[in-house]
Parts: structure tokens; sequence; C-alpha cells
């Protein structure tokens, strides 16, 4: 008979947490701020921007604020789902579109719905929401392994560290 | 000065399947053929300074007598450049496209002339693995029809296993001839089959899976096997001759055996007479034990991981301490291995379909990232690095 494990205890067991060098979530900060300037020159572009603004009743460089924080956010919580995964140079990109794709979905789709009480955007507005969104994804997954290789730290250091912590021979574990 | 080998290993099976129309090259998969100076950096960065490592024999031994070098002259002057000493595996569950599998009876001379060919060529390089786990080879591509010529039959086991001997024998004799200071480590996996129950049928069954998984090596070290087993031979095809001839061999104190150890080798014969994966029941210091009381040579733990990579660190703490254990009690474990440096791929179906399922079983992933168990093997090794070599491995240095 099959074992009964959660999802996160079969993800764990199938290797996809963080290793021992990794900063997972300052890697999602950082990449998730870079991927921001695509992010806002569409929305900018496209009229998206304002129409956030007015959306709120706020102006445009204190939306633009709000969003950028939101959006580092965004970063670390990618990191904190794709784990081991979002370091693959390879296939980091399509991990970042897709995500991109899902807050398009999540955000100005859904919680705006729920929360708002006049349409977000239309038009090529509209559009650039959904640009940007997909965009943002797509340049978080892919400039997040080469954050990760730059901050990550070596394996020498690391043991070095726990070495000096006086850690038993089980330290290991 | 000798010193106790702690070691990992580069991923390198190369079985075909499918009939011999895919050839699963864990060389390939894992981006080694792209990464390779980055994955023996690796190596240092752990902390290790062995590895175990197979050359592509299917892209060098393109043909009888004619070689092609060119990947291999890059990776081990880059090993020597890095520090890194390989334990070469000449063959690794793979053989040329021309050799076609393990049945072919041009095999074993064949193998003893690239064996011969690369030792001329890497002269520098002291260790070798012949034919890595021959009983394993010979079991998968004949008996459970997996790999090569996937047969099920005990005449092709038998003939599997009498080819990738005689290889063994004619490899290490070839080799020696060009380095007589040579050191073989035979590295076998460590077999037990237990019966469920006090069923004579189910204890025969057992017991005589608990003496084939010996006869590669009997055949090898030139240990008689059992009456039974002897019977089994000859009414497969073997000739009385040729079990003479291994029985009149003698291959020194230059071999050592290595017994790698997995979650999967010890095995239950249940009610139905059908063998089932037992997990950890033993463990590496029983099952090695048997392995050391028939042959008592030097023995090194080959091969080891766990599929499941949070609890990795405490199999290495857990295989270590079975090291640690029968040194004490006397037998000479010459080293010890995490096998292997990278995760592999598709190996938790034993390679027998090309889905490219990653087994996170390395100390890196594929992206070249350390696992958790990177960071316990370092601290083990920098723990136990001046660990003694014990009486009896004079060997070693010797060399």
């Amino acid at each position: 008979m099959a074992k009964d494990i959660s999802f996160m205890q079969y993800m764990r067991a199938h290797g996809n947490t963080a290793g021992p060098t990794q900063r997972p979530l300052l890697t999602g900060a950082i990449s998730g701020l870079l991927a921001f300037v695509p992010y806002e020159a569409v929305l900018r572009l496209s009229g998206g921007r304002a129409s956030i603004a007015a959306g709120f009743d706020i102006n445009m460089w204190t939306s633009t604020a709000i969003n950028m924080v939101v959006m580092v956010l965004a970063g670390m919580i990618y990191a904190a789902i794709f784990k081991r995964a979002a370091n693959d140079c390879r296939g980091g990109w399509i991990f970042g579109a897709s995500y991109g794709f899902v807050l398009w979905m999540i955000a100005p789709i859904t919680m705006w719905q729920l929360l708002g009480s006049r349409e977000l955007a239309v038009g090529t507005a509209a559009m650039g929401l959904f640009g940007a969104h997909v965009l943002f994804g797509l340049a978080l997954g892919t400039v997040f392994p080469w954050i990760h290789f730059l901050i990550q730290s070596r394996l020498s250091n690391i043991n070095d560290q726990r070495m000096q912590m006086g850690q038993s021979e089980q330290g290991g574990k | 000065m000798a010193e106790f080998m702690f070691a990992t290993g580069i991923e390198c099976s190369a079985p075909t399947i499918d009939g011999g129309r895919w050839r699963v090259d864990q060389l390939e998969s894992t981006g080694h053929y792209k990464h390779w100076r980055r994955d023996i950096e690796l190596i240092r960065e752990v902390g290790l300074k062995f590895v175990r490592y197979g050359p592509p024999i299917h892209l060098i031994f393109t043909a009888e007598n004619k070689f092609d070098w060119s990947f291999t002259d890059k990776v081990f002057e880059a090993m020597r450049e890095l520090g890194v000493e390989p334990l070469v595996d000449l063959v690794h569950f793979g053989v040329p496209d021309w050799l076609e599998n393990f049945q072919h009876e041009a095999l074993p001379e064949a193998m003893g002339a690239f064996a011969r060919a690369f030792a001329e060529r890497y002269d520098w390089i002291k260790f070798y693995t012949p034919v890595n786990e021959m009983y394993v080879t010979a079991r998968m591509s004949a008996l459970d029809g997996v790999w090569n010529e996937q047969m099920r039959s005990d005449r092709g086991f038998v003939t599997a296993t009498r080819h990738v001997a005689k290889a063994s024998v004619l490899m290490m004799t070839e080799i020696l001839r060009v380095k007589p200071e040579a050191i073989f480590i035979n590295s076998e996996s460590s077999e037990f089959h237990q019966p469920c129950c006090p069923d004579p049928e189910i204890e025969r069954k057992a017991d005589f899976e608990n003496q084939r998984r010996f006869i590669a090596l009997d055949l090898l070290y030139s240990v008689p096997v059992r009456g039974d087993v002897y019977t089994y031979l000859l009414d497969n095809g073997m000739p009385r001759e040729e079990y003479e001839w291994f029985m009149s061999r003698k291959i020194g104190r230059r071999a050592i055996l290595g017994i790698d150890y997995y979650e999967w080798n010890e095995k239950l014969i249940n009610s139905d007479g059908h063998i089932e994966m037992l997990g950890e029941l033993f463990g590496w210091y029983v099952i090695t034990m048997q392995y050391y009381k028939r042959y008592r040579r030097l023995i090194m733990h080959t091969e080891t991981n766990t599929a499941d990579a949070e609890e990795a660190p405490n199999w290495l703490w857990r295989q270590w301490h079975n090291v640690r254990l029968i040194r004490q009690d006397g037998v000479p474990v010459v080293g010890f291995t995490w096998y292997s440096l990278l995760d592999q791929i598709d190996w938790n179906i034993g390679l027998s379909k090309p889905l490219g399922n990653v087994f996170p079983v390395g100390l890196y992933d594929l992206n070249r990232d350390p696992r958790p168990v990177a960071l316990a093997y370092k601290h083990l090794v920098e723990i136990y690095r001046k660990e003694p070599l014990l009486a009896g491995t004079d060997l070693l240095e010797m060399s």
C-alpha cells in the first residue's frame, strides 16, 4: 500500500529543498527587484500604471512604490515555491513565465474582481497589465539562476563555520 | 604516503535498452560531457581526492583496434592538474555497439585489448575497476531482461557471467603487463536474499540466490563454487575446461574487493516465491562480512546513496558507522564512496526506460548546486581525514 505522505514531504524527498549554500529568499528578492524594471516599463508604456493608480485613487509614484514592494515579495514567493528548480539556467525562464501568468490571474483578474468597484483596465492598458506580469515572470525566472550563482556561499565556508561552532561529529546530519 | 580513500563517483552507466535501439548514457543525461571540468572541480570542493570514473567505452572503442581518446584526454589531464585520482571503471554496464552485448564470444579478449590500450595511454593511472558489478551486469542483461541482450534465461546469465569474469581476468592481466604497480578494485553489489518463512522451497530458492551472487567473484578470485552451483554452471553451457582455467588463475593481492550497498540490495523471497525489496535489514556490515569471510581481501565501500535527498546525510553517517565498526572488528576497509557526485537519471526505474526522471542521490544536483549530503560528507571527511590504514593494507603503502 502506498505511503500516505504530503505533497511537501514528497517534494523534499525528491530533492527540491534548497541546498546548504543557497539563499533562496534573498535571491528571490533581488531577482524580483530586477524583474520589476521591465514590468514597470511595460505598464508605463501601455497605460497600465495609470489605470492601477486610478483604480486605487493614488498617484502614479505611490502606486509604483507599493507595486515594487509587492513584486519583491513575489520574487521571494517564487523562490519559496520553486526552490532548487529555480536555479536551473535552462528551465528558469519557463518556470518564471508560468509564474508571471499565475500572478496576472491572481492579482489583476481575481483579486481586483473581488475587491474593486470598477474595471481595473481596458484596451491597451489591460493588455499591458497582462504583458507586464508575464514579462515580470520571464525576467524573474531568467535572472534568478545568475543572481543565485553570484550570491550563494561556498561549500567550504559553510563547513568551516559549522566546524567553528563546535558541532558534534554528527553535525553533518 | 597511502591514505584512506574517501571517494565519490561520476555515474557513467551506459547499457542499451529496447533491443539495442537506445543507449542510456548517464554521462550524457547528467550533462557531464558539457560540464566535465566543473564536475572535476566539484570533487575537490567537497574535499575529496578519489573519484570512480568510467570513460565512455562505447565512444572510445569504436571498432576493433580503433580508439578515440579525444574526450578522455581532456578529462584525465584536468584530473591530474587538479589533483584528482581516478579509480577507472573500464566497463560499466555497457559495451561498444560493435560488440553488441555480453553474450558476444569475442568480448573478453576485446576488453583485454581495450584495457591494455587504456593503460598504455594513461600510464600514470593506478586504480582500475575492470568490470563494475559483474553480478548485476549479468543479471540485468541476461536474467532479468532489462539491459543489453535483454535475455531471461539461466543459460544467458551463465554466458554473461563467464564473459565478464573472463574479461576481468584478461583486463587485469593486460594492465599489469603495462603497469605492474596497478591496483584493482573489483566493485560488486552486495546482495542478500532472506526467505520469508520455513517453506523448504522458499528456503532453497533463497539459498541458491545467495550462492548465485558469488559466482562471478568466485570465478575471478578462483574460489571453488558449491557443488550444486558447479552443476548449474555446466548445465548452462560452461565448459569444464573453462572452469578449471578460472580455478587455476591466481589473481594475487593487488585486487581489492569493492562492496556497494543500497536499500534495495537486501531482498525477501515471499511466500509466492517472488523477490521483493526488503530495505535495510542487516545492513552493510553484515552483508560485507559474508563477502569478506569468503574472499579475505582488502575491502572498499564502493557505492552508496539513498533516494530521499532529505534523509541522505543520515544515510551517509549510518554507512560510515558501519565502516568504522567493521574496521574495529578487523576487516581491512581501505575506502568509502558516496555514489555519485551528481544526481542520476532514471535509476529509480533501473535505467529500464529513457524517461528523464531525476534521481536526487547526488552530492550535487544537475545545476551543480550542492545538496545537504555534500556538506555532511565534507564534514565527515574533514573529521576522519587521518583515518589510519589497518594492518594488512601495506599494498596501498607500497604504491
